[in-house]
């Protein structure tokens, strides 16, 4: 064993130990990411372990549960199997139950878990019997333990029984030593992910007077179990092996082999690679790789070589192919495809190029027909890659039942078959082909050459033959064709079919064997080039489909090109749901308008002409996709794991859904629809790896926009922050300098001070205070227009307002403040109506009135117009004073900018007025600038949406209605 | 002028002598109550003042006032629940004093019932201005008991009820349909502002935000018509963000 770490610090287990609390162990091997975050606090699994039925596990459960229940927890008893066992059935009293599910089986009627019942009961325990068991058909998983899943995950703590025969990894080994063959079984990965276990142990003789007691089975079968399985020998290694197994697993909490913990990483990673095939025993080859993988700590990958044979591969060998790549993935592996002609050499390849150590294989199947020529599978990957370590597995059985399909023979004898030759062109070519030598023939006779030369002509055009059509049937007809007309033609006797020297039989025999070996070598040849250009475009429409997922600018993008992706590169029809704050949304859908053809067809629209045929339509349902197909769409939305068709869960739905998460949560639902008949599907694991790596990028684009419009919110909110701190700062310095003129003038004319005497005097001093008091108030004002911005998270209550309205309001409050100004207002369309929050508005242009007031000379005229342009309404506040230096117009609207004033008025500076005036602007979406008058003065121009909605209602042609009038 | 005249005017009452006007102060800031009530004596009106809002409706029920100011940030009572206390007896003009620069408080209380209203900070001569208008507007009322109800006259503008047609200086405008139904509205609530919502509720018949930018259109062309006649005829008044006036006149036209 390559031990090169160091065992961590009782801290750092600690510490570690802390970091898998109940709530982040992922279950299954397959969940791409752990759930946590969006969904619920996940429940605890807690696993009462035995090493063979009647040990008391249910038992113990049970009793477990009553202590629970009397302690005050919520427990329930999702489903346990009726037992024989009186003592354990009696247990059952007093336990809140889930009513089982009823289904029909054949003819009987079988009962299983209630899912839905248990999450809508919502306890906090529930007890759920046999993990291992495979649910009926008509269950919304395949197996139990999905259920238990899908319970914990909605944060129901679950506590159940396994016995150590139905752990995956050790089922072969307890079919060695017990001689029977466990069925159902159940992944490690949801064994060791399991937060309690809890072993219920039992002495075999024990166990054994309690059998024969009928306290386990019913007396029928007693005599069975003692016989078969319930033999001493059997009972005392399965006690070991689960013993050993509970150590195992502490083993493996303790110390995790990922490069999770700090300390725990190590040097030197082994990765261990396995050969997927369609035999039977590749089974037994998978799972002792995965023990090894246990063993090592080490990387797992199951590779399966894709070659011209495989695709003539018996159905029944390809549905052994995908149900080992499924164990191989439950059992953790990484499946890679390959695409090659040469097994041996593929493998070499990939394993020289993926750093791996160790190679596991079965031993070649000897026997069937014919025997095999040349070296075996492992003779030459020992030649390829002899640094390599190959651990070969025997098989239990040599040559099974599979395996006769798959020889030589019938291989070849398929092939033939399948390439009956039925093209009118191939013909033709073939027999122009050989017109064409014959007319060679005639003319070499009649320039006197020997007939050798023919035969030459005769092979030149049948290995012509050969190259230009596809499959050897061409080839063979046009050598025989060819032999029979050299025969016929040019062999003495001429116009015969009788030879007189022997020596042209060979001929005719090379001939033929030319003609045949040609046919294949180009067959493949050309099979070859076509899989690799496809692999090619496959690629390179990857890579570019990841840039277009990149670029893409918003979520509904994303979505669409996510969808046109799947539908291409997978030929299904696609449709995705968004999921936002956990609800379905209407989906974008996109179904490819070709068919499945060849990918160089589809290169053609690739390559410059744009996707034409394409179409993105948003459909919230498919018309031909029924309730059920949402309902599970709404499923994968909540458990964030694949359902439909190809899956374990749902199988029965038409298509297949994928989720697309992110760690925490589900972001977006994919249907695909792989029609039926087709070749990609969920269920083969090339098609599989593509949706989930689909799906991965689709939810990082996802999710980088998501994080980016949070981002840009927090950004907003800190500059919010920002501006209210520097207003904060600024306030008491502005609010000082007025107030204490006004406290100073205001003390005077209360007559403490003989200054007050004068008439004219205290006059001036009360105009000054009441200025003062006046600018006050317009400073009051903007502080409240700033903070009711603010309160609204600069989001405005728009209404549409007309700005005739608005402006002569704002001319009104500043005539009240200072009449010493004409102000002159020009609106030539008297409907200008703009959406706007009317009292900031008025607000702004008080402060842009003020300001042009305060600025220039008393008596000047100040204009404002308001007029249409575009979708856009612009009102101009013009003055003609000393004007704005291009050196200000820069920093004017820049908040507590201090003009430098010709009046010295420092304290009129505090420029809040005008950058409260751009932020209520902005906040319209228009935009406030400021330019030179001429002949001398200042513009400030502001733009805001203009509101177009209304009609033109305004017919003045009706004579009012003599008898209506509203009385109120 | 002697504060708190024995004579008390009942509203229905024709009046021959010009009895002093009364007006009820409800203000509980002692500063601007002062200030309020000096103005008033200043300019020859008696007064009444409450500090809350139970003082207030005991002394409006109790000595009948021309005019309540109701200021809304008082201390026991909401302002909109006094004046609805208030409009089960009488109709007399209320108006508002607020303090706060959103309008939704001003909306809330003209739809409870009150006539008009100021804004804090207030200069003496607007809350003159809008006293002398509600002023106008009851003595118009009382001193019209009798006249014929299908005849409205505001200064230059005339409207007849029974033949529908609206006419300016004794020109005839001629109106849209809505627009007519506007003018009428206004023409019986002169002096008050209506809100825009009881504006749509009114004449719309529901208070969909849709028909808002109809309504700004329909005052704005209204004014027009009105005013390309007779530019004095300025009676209808915006009030932003809140609603819309028509002002009493008395020639010549005050603001």
């Amino acid at each position: 064993m390559a031990d090169s770490y160091s065992r961590p610090s009782p801290d750092a287990l600690l510490a570690q130990l802390r970091q898998t609390e109940p709530g982040n162990t992922p279950l299954t091997a397959n969940a791409a990411a752990r759930p946590g975050g969006a969904f619920p606090p996940r429940g605890t699994l807690k696993i009462f372990f035995g090493y063979a039925a009647g040990v008391g596990k249910t038992y113990a459960m049970l009793r477990a549960a009553h202590t629970a229940a009397e302690q005050g927890q919520n427990v329930a008893v999702g489903y346990v199997e009726p037992h024989p066992r009186p003592e354990t059935a009696a247990l059952l009293d007093g336990l809140k139950s889930v009513p089982p599910l009823v289904l029909p089986y054949r003819n009987m009627s079988l009962n299983e878990l209630d899912v839905d019942a248990v999450l809508s009961l919502r306890p906090e325990i529930a007890l759920v019997d046999e993990l291992a068991h495979s649910n009926t058909e008509g269950c919304r998983n395949r197996k139990r333990y999905q259920d238990v899943e899908e319970l914990l995950q909605a944060g129901i703590s679950v506590w159940t029984t396994v016995n150590v025969q139905h752990l995956e990894s050790l089922n072969d080994v307890v079919a060695a030593m017990t001689g029977v063959m466990v069925r159902e079984r159940v992944p490690d990965s949801v064994f060791d992910g399991a937060d309690h276990v809890e072993l219920v142990d039992l002495e075999p003789d024990e166990l054994m007077a309690r059998l024969r007691r009928g306290k386990i089975y019913a007396e029928s079968q007693v005599q069975r179990a003692l016989g078969h399985f319930f033999l001493p020998a059997n009972l005392i290694a399965l006690r070991e092996l689960a013993l050993r197994r509970m150590a195992d697993r502490i083993n493996r909490r303790a110390l995790p082999a990922d490069s999770n913990g700090g300390e725990a990483k190590r040097q030197i990673k082994e990765h261990i690679l396995i050969c997927l095939s369609g035999a039977p025993s590749n089974a037994r080859v998978i799972r002792t790789a995965a023990r090894m993988v246990e063993a090592f700590h080490a990387d797992f990958t199951a590779l399966f070589v894709q070659n011209e044979s495989a695709n003539r591969n018996s159905a029944k060998s390809r549905k052994t192919l995908r149900e080992n790549t499924r164990l191989a993935e439950d059992l953790g592996a990484a499946i890679v495809t390959l695409q090659g002609e040469d097994i041996p050499t593929q493998i070499a390849e990939y394993a020289r190029l993926s750093g791996v150590s160790k190679i596991v294989v079965g031993r070649s199947p000897t026997g069937g027909w014919p025997p095999r020529r040349g070296k075996t599978l492992v003779e030459r990957l020992a030649e390829l890659a002899p640094e390599m370590e190959t651990y070969i597995i025997p098989d239990a059985k040599t040559a099974g039942d599979g395996l006769q399909n798959n020889s030589p023979m019938s291989a070849a004898l398929r092939t033939l078959r399948s390439t009956i030759p039925l093209s009118w062109r191939q013909w033709a070519i073939t027999a122009l082909l050989l017109s064409v030598c014959t007319s060679a023939g005639f003319l070499t006779i009649s320039l006197d050459m020997p007939n050798s030369s023919i035969a030459g002509l005769y092979m030149l055009g049948v290995l012509g033959v050969s190259i230009l059509t596809s499959g050897p049937w061409y080839g063979v007809a046009a050598s025989i064709a060819g032999v029979a007309l050299f025969d016929f033609l040019f062999v003495a006797p001429r116009f015969s079919f009788t030879v007189y020297d022997v020596d042209y039989l060979s001929l005719f025999i090379a001939t033929l064997m030319v003609s045949v070996v040609t046919s294949a070598i180009t067959t493949r040849a050309r099979s070859q080039a076509r899989r690799s250009a496809a692999r090619a475009l496959h690629t390179e429409l990857l890579l570019g489909n990841s840039r277009r997922l990149q670029k893409a600018a918003n979520e509904e993008d994303i979505l669409a090109e996510a969808a046109r992706q799947f539908s291409t590169l997978l030929a299904c029809e696609a449709t995705i749901y968004p999921v936002r704050n956990g609800r379905l949304e209407p989906g974008i859908n996109f179904s490819h308008g070709m068919n499945a053809g060849s990918y160089l067809e589809k290169k053609a629209l690739v390559d410059g002409k744009k996707r034409r045929d394409d179409r993105a339509v948003s459909a919230d349902k498919s018309p031909t996709y029924g309730k059920d197909e949402r309902a599970v769409a709404e499923w994968v939305a909540k458990n964030g794991r694949p359902a439909g068709a190809g899956t374990d869960s749902l199988p029965g739905a038409q298509r297949s859904f994928v989720p697309i998460r992110s760690q925490t949560e589900v972001l977006a639902v994919a249907a695909l629809d792989f029609h039926a008949n087709h070749p990609g599907s969920l269920a083969d694991a090339a098609s599989k790896n593509l949706v989930l790596a689909l799906a991965g990028e689709c939810a990082m684009a996802l999710e980088k926009e998501r994080l980016g419009r949070a981002n840009a919110q927090i950004a907003a909110q800190a500059q919010q922050e920002k501006l209210r701190a520097d207003v904060l700062r600024s306030i008491p310095h502005d609010l000082r300098t007025p107030l204490t003129s006004i406290c100073g003038n205001a003390a005077i004319l209360a007559g403490r001070d003989s200054l007050a005497e004068n008439p004219e005097q205290r006059a001036q001093l009360a105009t000054a205070i009441e200025e003062d008091a006046r600018y006050l108030v317009g400073m009051v004002e903007n502080l409240l227009a700033l903070t009711r911005l603010e309160q609204q998270g600069f989001t405005l209550r728009l209404e549409p307002e007309l700005l005739e309205d608005v402006i002569s309001e704002a001319m009104n409050i500043t005539n009240r403040r200072a009449a010493r100004h004409v102000l002159l207002a020009e609106i030539p369309d008297t409907l200008l109506m703009a959406r706007m929050d009317a009292r900031l508005m008025v607000q702004v242009l008080v402060n842009l009135l003020d300001n042009a007031v305060k600025y220039t000379p008393e008596g000047t005229a100040i204009h404002i117009r308001a007029l249409a342009d575009g979708p856009w309404a612009r009102v101009a506040v013009a003055d003609d004073g000393p004007g704005i230096s291009n050196e200000e117009k820069n920093h004017i609207f820049d908040m507590f900018h201090a003009a430098a004033v010709k009046k010295g008025d420092g304290r009129r500076g505090m420029g809040l007025g005008l950058a409260l005036c751009r932020s209520i602007v902005r906040a319209h979406g228009g935009d406030i600038q400021v330019f030179d008058n001429t002949p001398h003065g200042a513009v400030f121009s502001l733009t805001l949406p203009r509101e177009t909605g209304y009609g033109e209602q305004t017919t003045d042609s009706a004579p009012p209605l003599a008898t209506e009038h509203k009385q109120e | 002028m002697p504060h708190n005249s024995p004579f008390q005017a009942a509203p229905h009452e024709q009046q021959a002598i010009e009895t002093p006007e009364r007006i009820l102060v409800v203000e509980d800031d002692k500063a601007i109550r002062t200030l309020v009530t000096a103005t008033l004596e200043s300019h020859g009106m008696s007064f009444l003042a409450a500090a809350t809002g139970r003082e207030a409706i005991a002394a409006a029920s109790a000595s009948n006032p021309d005019v309540i100011l109701l200021d809304l940030g008082l201390p026991d009572m909401d302002g909109v629940d006094i004046i609805r206390a208030v409009r089960q007896w009488t109709m007399t003009p209320i108006i508002v004093l607020s303090a706060r620069s959103e309008d939704d408080d001003k909306v809330a209380a003209l739809d409870a019932g009150a006539d008009d209203y100021l804004t804090k900070p207030f200069s003496v001569d607007e809350l003159l201005a809008r006293l002398r208008a509600a002023l106008r507007r009851i003595r118009y009322e009382r001193g019209n008991m009798n006249r014929d109800q299908s005849i409205f006259e505001n200064g230059p503008l005339r409207i007849d009820f029974a033949a529908g047609c609206v006419s300016v200086d004794g020109q005839e405008v001629r109106l849209a349909p809505m627009e007519y139904k506007l003018l009428c509205l206004l023409a019986h609530n002169a002096g008050k502002v209506l809100t825009h919502r009881t504006i749509l509720q009114a004449v719309w018949g529901s208070t969909l935000p849709q028909n808002l930018p109809s309504l700004r259109v329909f005052m704005a062309t209204l004014r027009k018509k009105l005013e390309a006649v007779s530019p004095q005829c300025s009676c209808i008044h915006t009030h932003v963000g809140v609603g819309y006036r028509m002002g009493r006149l008395e020639t010549p036209p005050e603001v």
